[in-house]
């Protein structure tokens, strides 16, 4: 199993699945765009699960695929364009990529709830935050008016917002950052859902806001014992927060595992060349960092074979013409097809120098 | 301060005036930027800025660039007071100080071939012209990573990254001793990122380039930066070099900033301790009185609201290390 926080042993409040059951399965997820250009191949055979009362993280650098792998559960991506070739998500013995629109409309927020990286842009402006967590409770519970601003106070102070009577009067305008951060966490909280999916949710914020956003979701975690689904770039974060991460590159999967695994042995050479990169706090990288030659490919021309080969320090025969998969079940996995020994001297070789 | 500082920043202070009224303008109070903010840098060196939003770090920047008129204090520039030159005089000096912006969408002019936004500035300092200036253009897009037969396309033809390479070759095409980075690297995806820093100092060395290097990423700072000064609500709290002030941080916000940031290490994160501090920066209009950090500080006390403690060094720091708290203590927090 993936390793545990530090902060202590997780009390699920009753009613909510044992702590490490499997609340939704993804398999071979495709999802493709038509373009003016052609075929977008933005999300190609990924899988994973979500646990109970566990944090999933799905990293990757921009246009990786990360988030459209999200929306494709929650029905949210843009038609028709955007198309779902292929996988099933099986959420309490229905399929996600087959409901029909009003069937995922009563699990979206209800069941399975998002929180995006930029507040602002995710509330409506002319409508004050208390109208808008009530409109979102009544739209899916038969409560009175008066019972859901009880609840929406209450939320409001669960998420750490001072004197929750008054701002629940507030516009959005009137928060920061953080605040409107919170204003977002409270909303998707509004009806228990049993998985939150929080893209990016502390990349806009000030780095002490961030910690203290990261704690409130983690407290959270805790309390209600949610499967959570954290989408980042920021390795820093997922080595805080996640039990278990997923390596994406160019809409495929490419190494999966606890962080333990991930950070200490990892196997891809993407995953060295990403940890290569990543100047960190508590010593320095030498003079350079490893940076991975060239950029992420377009998705309109994913390379054949492996995606990365390109920009591959590693590549041999036949990394150009075949592509390795990866098995989504299991421990820890990687889609490359060098040998474990030669993975565990390639990674010496790429990032030796940085130690334990 | 000593001869050989290049950049000599004493008491520089910028307040903007927030105004009512349309037709009578009342000054309704002074956002304090940047309050009595002093440093040096040397040549060679980098000194890094860091701080949260609204610190006054690019506003200081922008003050070092003449782009806007300190309120009050000096800046000097290899010994030459910047702040007494109007107009045509400045010309000189903005050759030798140049800026990487943070937003490589936002800084290129779309309609300027990447070629042409190079080249500009040659032919504004004529330091080349006709066809030198196409051949110093290419000579420097190779340099910087580009391909130099592009230089006839537009920046939205290139990556961020790329662009990024365009704004760092703009800078580079007059021969500056002083580049200001305003969040060079804060836009851009990690395995760019480190393409891009590396970049940054490649060229130092080449070119013995001196750094201001202002960002709020404090992994960045120590991979990039030999001193290091911490702002906070215009005003820096505290000075040090480098390594001592990631293994030494003195000032309570210095510390709580530095335990804020994830390391990527999942055995370190489990076994730190981890400040998290209360509430939000305060505003820079209407800053707390005294020691501004008092109201989100866990030491604080009567005389944190009532004496601003002085930028001074406190032991077991050394004396080119002060931290402006009047209960300075080290602890270790990385």
């Amino acid at each position: 199993m993936p390793s545990t926080r530090d902060s202590g042993e997780r009390m699920p409040v009753t009613g909510a699945p044992p702590p490490g059951s499997c609340l939704l399965e993804v398999e071979g997820l495709g999802v493709q765009f038509q373009t003016p250009s052609g075929i977008v191949r933005a999300v190609d055979g990924v899988g994973f699960c979500v646990y109970s009362g566990r944090t999933l993280a799905i990293v990757g650098e921009s246009g990786s695929g990360k988030t459209v792998t999200v929306l494709s559960l929650l029905g949210l991506i843009p038609r028709p364009s955007g198309r779902i070739v292929g996988g099933r998500a099986l959420f309490r013995e229905a399929d996600l990529l087959t409901l029909r629109s009003e069937e995922i409309r009563s699990i979206r927020g209800r069941e399975i709830a998002m929180i995006f990286q930029d507040p602002l842009t995710a509330l409506n402006p002319v409508q004050k935050v208390g109208s808008q967590i009530i409109e979102m409770i009544r739209a899916h519970e038969r409560v009175s008016r008066r019972a859901a601003r009880a609840r929406a106070i209450e939320l409001l102070r669960l998420v750490g917002i001072p004197s929750p009577e008054q701002r629940v009067y507030g516009y959005p305008h009137e928060f920061s950052g953080g605040m409107r951060q919170r204003v977002m966490i409270a909303m998707a909280l509004s009806l228990q859902p049993s998985i939150l999916i929080a893209d990016e949710p502390s990349t806009a914020l000030d780095v002490t806001v961030q910690a203290q956003i990261l704690e409130l979701l983690a407290r959270l975690q805790d309390e209600f014992g949610m499967g959570m689904i954290l989408i980042t770039h920021d390795l820093g974060v997922v080595a805080r927060v996640a039990h278990e991460i997923l390596v994406m590159y160019a809409g495929r999967m490419v190494e999966r595992g606890s962080p333990d695994e991930l950070f200490f042995a990892p196997r891809h050479p993407y995953t060295w060349g990403l940890l290569g990169s990543v100047p960190r706090l508590d010593r320095r990288s030498g003079e350079r960092l490893v940076s991975i030659p060239g950029m992420p490919p377009s998705l309109l021309h994913v390379p054949p074979g492996c995606p990365f080969h390109p920009r591959c320090g590693f590549r041999f025969e036949g990394c150009d013409r075949e592509r390795p998969d990866l098995e989504w079940r299991g421990e820890h996995e990687d889609a490359c097809f060098l040998t474990l020994e030669q993975k565990e001297a390639g990674e010496r070789q790429v990032l030796g120098a940085r130690g334990r | 301060m000593t001869s050989e500082s290049l950049v000599d920043v004493r008491d520089l202070v910028k307040y903007f005036a927030v105004t009512r009224g349309i037709i009578v303008r009342r000054n309704v109070g002074w956002i304090k930027a940047v309050d009595g903010v002093s440093f040096t840098i040397k040549e060679g060196e980098t000194l890094g800025l860091v701080g949260e939003t609204g610190c006054g770090k690019s506003t200081t920047a922008r003050l070092l660039m003449r782009l806007l008129d300190p309120t009050s204090g000096t800046i000097r520039f290899a010994g030459q007071d910047v702040g007494a030159r109007r107009g045509s005089q400045l010309r000189p000096l903005r050759r030798q100080v140049q800026i990487i912006f943070q937003d490589p969408f936002a800084s290129l002019d779309p309609r300027m071939t990447v070629g042409e936004i190079i080249g500009e500035a040659m032919r504004i300092h004529r330091l080349a012209a006709g066809d030198a200036v196409h051949g110093r253009v290419q000579e420097i897009m190779e340099r910087v990573g580009l391909n130099p037969d592009r230089h006839d396309r537009y920046p939205h033809e290139f990556s961020g990254g790329q662009r990024q390479r365009v704004g760092v070759a703009r800078a580079l095409a007059v021969q500056p001793r002083f580049i200001i980075c305003d969040e060079p690297v804060s836009a851009l995806d990690v395995s760019i990122q480190a393409q891009v820093l590396n970049l940054l100092k490649d060229l130092q060395k080449e070119f013995g380039l001196t750094y201001l290097f202002i960002a709020h990423d404090l992994s960045v700072v120590r991979q990039v930066c030999d001193r290091v000064a911490v702002m906070y609500l215009g005003k820096i709290v505290e000075v040090a070099a480098r390594d001592d002030l990631y293994a030494l941080p003195m000032h309570p916000y210095t510390q709580a900033l530095l335990s804020a940031v994830p390391i990527p290490d999942p055995e370190k994160e489990r076994s730190r301790k981890r400040i998290v501090l209360q509430g939000d920066v305060p505003s820079p209009l209407n800053p707390p009185p005294a020691c501004r950090f008092h109201t989100r500080c866990w030491k604080a006390q009567q005389i944190c609201r009532e004496v601003e403690p002085p930028l001074e060094a406190h032991s077991p720091a050394g004396p080119d290390h002060p931290a402006a708290c009047h209960f300075a203590e080290a602890a270790q927090v990385v």
